[in-house]
């Protein structure tokens, strides 16, 4: 069944749930409620509104990702919404 | 049988007599008498009440053509047929002889109006629209290193207002945003503009969380306005819980008639609310009256907070991360803990340093009965009195109710006291229980409208938000960006999808996004607002005009600049009952017209109790939106148009010529915005079937109504059918007959 595009946004999109730096390792949860741990390289591009960087700095608890894979391993990561973005929603 | 007044009292006067002479009193002869006054052989027609948000429902009786009378509908559940003086008073504001019935023009530098043919207005206004936006319009512009499109007008600024219909505050919100407009707004955001953020980020959405007949349960109720004579209608359920034994706290500067009704009034220094309900809070988590279960149930108390989130009571003023340099703050510290599932930690007994609960206690710390007798001039007996009593009804079996107007949303600090009132309410259990709540008395019949029909330039109708160049240069940016993981609104894109559908019609396919880049995208997102397009104006960059229902000749912050601004106008169109301040700018006490080369339009409007349409309102009926009706009646003589026909006839490709295909599409016969229109009219058509209960649809006219999965998934709580739709397909030919008719008629007028 083709998959709608509500869909589409909700389970291509994730909820960052830890960031371990000195790993550079990466906890998130997905669409299914399942928590996965990505592995990045000091190269991973994080992509904010405010710029991209490499590494893992910019990322925080709560914010909500999307990953842009490469190789199997997360090459881009682009932040969609941040964690106060996200709280500061009205209907969540 | 013709009645004179005189012969009414007379005749009563000796039905009584002989009544009373019988030895019973016996009033039905009088009664009778009355029923055969002007209202006899009239036919009355449902209404709402054009001032304030109360909106008591009306029975306007017309007879001939003509309104003849005008009274409250004994049928209304939160009004019982009352009607206020105001409310009484509306017939003499739609028969007003000041009324002005044709319209008007004012040519550049000109000293007094012309009357001109409607026709030879709407042709000359298109041409000025199309000349303005063709002049401003922009198209694309570069953001890094792609261009993207924005079809953006910024040269032209549109209010509309809460006091016109849910289908032409629609229609506005759809016409603007097809030609592009950015400059988009309605009398909300002067009103209870501090309410949305206040109550949409504690309750989940931006509306009084009770209905005015659920205050009668309270067994406390703290107003902080004067309710009884801004909004006397709906005061009576005040009354009637006084009668169950109720208290009443009202809490004003000024000794009003709703203090001579309350046991206990509290002056205040205007402007101190804030600290008033900050000492009330602090008190209520003090003496432990607060409401325990309810705050670890339904509230976010018990969730943990980042250790490194620093409140302003510990940072003097500031929260954590601010930047002084760019006097802006950094949000990383904001948040929740998570556990190892991504889900915030909590506490449920309330006493980890760090949950919201402690934070909130030692953020009101401060708050002491001092404090408030030093700020706000309230001895402290009184205070502890007052805050004794409004705390005491928490708990299982006993609940308090809040209301405000705009005493508190037009303070500097207006967001913020409106959500120290609602922390308040929410410690202590008073939010989603008979008789509590928080009661946000509007200004005007369809602020709640309004606003849900998008006429405001951050967001379209039905509350998803007017896409930003910057970040949402695509459809899925914009809805990757905007939709959030959890809660009503994941289904974000659903909305939006089937407003683009429904807006752009058979040109938005799935292949280009459904037509997202004809949506204006906003510059940034601090823009655009009613102060910034008078500044806009002032600096001559906005250059026509058009406003209906509004006048911010008076009601604009900055009203002399504000005038100036509009002087410095290239045209000017203004949708009104009488000649306005805002109509008359140029005109005004020590200015010389010749000054000002501002192009004047006036056309007259549609008064409410004209018209048919709809009204949403929030605090009829248990808080959620409540469509009103409003019946169609045809008046004959007063040559004033609504403005939805002012609005539909405003650009038609045949007046305003052919630019592109886009404008070409929206405004052909048979294009979206005329196809809108006689969707509005199916859409009334079935609505009086149903919420009238008079004629009840057929089996099967509703089928349009539900969600249909589609490729977007169902339609938008905004309620618009999608293309092809079934719904009104047996009311159809009838509507869209009606419909023409009334084009015709109203086509014919200016003629």
């Amino acid at each position: 069944m083709t998959q709608s595009l509500t869909d589409h946004i909700q389970t291509s999109r994730f909820v960052v749930v830890d960031v371990k730096h000195a790993e550079g390792r990466l906890r998130v949860r997905g669409e299914a409620d399942v928590c996965t741990e990505l592995a990045c390289s000091a190269h991973t591009l994080v992509v904010t509104d405010e710029d991209t960087k490499a590494g893992l700095d910019a990322l925080n608890p709560g914010d909500i990702i999307k990953v842009e894979p490469a190789d199997g391993r997360p090459e881009r990561i682009v932040v969609l919404r941040r964690a106060w973005d996200e709280l500061a929603s009205p209907e969540v | 049988m013709s009645l004179s007044r005189r012969d009414f009292l007379r005749y009563g006067m000796a039905a009584a007599s002989t009544a009373v002479a019988s030895g019973g009193i016996d009033l039905s002869p009088v009664e009778a008498a009355a029923t055969s006054l002007r209202i006899k052989e009239a036919k009355a027609f449902p209404g709402v009440c054009p001032y304030c948000a109360v909106g008591c429902a009306q029975l306007i009786y017309v007879k001939d053509g003509k309104i003849v009378d005008i009274e409250g509908d004994p049928d209304a559940p939160h009004t019982e047929g009352a009607l206020c003086p105001k409310g009484s008073s509306t017939y003499q504001l739609s028969l007003n002889e000041r009324r002005i019935t044709g319209c008007l023009y004012r040519a550049p530098g000109a000293t007094a109006w012309e009357e001109k043919p409607l026709d030879w207005m709407m042709a000359e206004i298109a041409q000025r629209v199309k000349k303005s936006r063709d002049a401003t319009f922009v198209e694309t512009v570069k953001v890094g290193a792609n261009e993207v499109p924005v079809n953006r007008c910024e040269g032209i600024a549109w209010l509309g207002s809460s006091v016109l219909d849910n289908e032409e505050n629609y229609l506005i919100a759809k016409l603007a945003r097809g030609l592009g407009l950015v400059n988009l707004e309605n009398s909300a955001r002067l009103c209870h503009s501090a309410t949305v953020p206040a109550l949409g980020a504690t309750f989940g959405r931006g509306a009084m969380t009770t209905n005015l007949i659920d205050v009668q349960h309270a067994d406390v109720i703290m107003p902080t306005s004067n309710w009884a004579e801004c909004h006397p209608v709906s005061y009576k359920w005040v009354m009637k819980a006084k009668e169950r034994g109720a208290k009443i706290i009202h809490v004003d500067p000024r000794f009003t008639r709703t203090s001579a009704t309350a046991d206990i009034w509290v002056p205040i220094r205007s402007g101190t609310n804030i600290v008033f309900f900050g000492g009330l809070i602090r008190y209520a988590i003090e003496s432990k009256k607060y409401f325990h279960d309810y705050v670890v149930a339904y509230t976010n108390a018990p969730l943990l907070l980042d250790p490194n989130l620093k409140t302003p009571a510990e940072l003097d003023g500031l929260f954590s991360g601010f930047d002084p340099a760019r006097r802006s703050y950094d949000q990383s510290t904001w948040k929740f803990q998570l556990d190892a599932d991504g889900y915030p930690r909590k506490d449920t007994t309330l006493r980890d340093p760090n949950c919201v609960f402690q934070r909130l206690r030692r953020h009101y710390s401060r708050y002491t009965p001092e404090m408030v007798e030093r700020v706000c001039g309230i001895p402290k007996e009184l205070f502890l009195k007052v805050a004794d009593i409004y705390c005491s009804a928490s708990g299982p079996d006993k609940t308090a109710t809040a209301s405000y107007a705009l005493q508190l949303n037009q303070s500097t600090n207006g967001v913020q006291q409106i959500r120290a009132l609602c922390m308040l309410q929410l410690i202590l259990g008073n939010i989603g229980r008979p008789g509590g709540g928080v009661v946000a008395l509007r200004g005007h019949s369809n602020v709640q409208g309004a606003t849900d029909f998008g006429t405001l330039y951050h967001m379209l109708p039905g509350y998803p938000a007017e896409p930003l160049q910057g970040p949402h240069p695509t459809l899925t940016d914009y809805l990757e960006k905007t939709t959030p993981k959890g809660g009503y609104w994941v289904n974000n894109p659903k909305f939006v999808v089937s407003l683009l559908k429904a807006w752009w019609g058979p040109a938005a396919t799935k292949e280009n996004d459904y037509a997202y880049d004809y949506l204006p995208k906003r510059e940034k997102a601090d823009a655009y607002s009613h102060q910034h397009f008078l500044v806009g104006m002032y600096e001559k960059k906005v250059k026509g005009f058009i406003c209906m229902g509004q006048n911010p000749a008076v009601d604009s912050p900055n009203a002399k600049m504000a005038r100036k601004a509009m002087r410095n106008l290239e045209w000017m169109v203004v949708v009104d009952l009488f000649e306005t301040d805002t109509a008359a700018v140029w005109k005004e006490p020590g200015v010389d017209p010749k000054s000002s080369q501002v192009e004047v339009f006036f056309i007259p409007g549609a008064e409410r109790q004209d018209g048919a349409a709809g009204d949403a309102e929030s605090g009829v009926d248990g808080g959620r939106r409540s469509l009103r009706d409003r019946h169609r009646r045809r008046l004959e003589g007063a040559g004033c148009r609504s403005e939805i026909l002012a609005g539909r006839g405003l650009l038609h490709p045949r007046r305003a010529g052919r630019r592109e295909g886009r404008l070409d599409h929206q405004h052909d016969a048979d294009g979206p915005v005329a196809r809108e229109g006689r969707r509005a009219a199916r859409r009334r058509a079935l609505r009086r079937g149903v919420h009238r209960g008079r004629r009840q649809p057929r089996q099967g006219a509703l089928q349009g109504f539900q969600a249909q999965e589609g490729p977007a998934g169902p339609r938008p709580r905004v309620g618009l059918p999608a293309p092809g739709a079934q719904e009104g397909a047996q009311h159809g030919a009838g509507a869209q007959g009606v419909q023409r008719l009334r084009d015709r008629r109203h086509r014919g007028q200016g003629r």
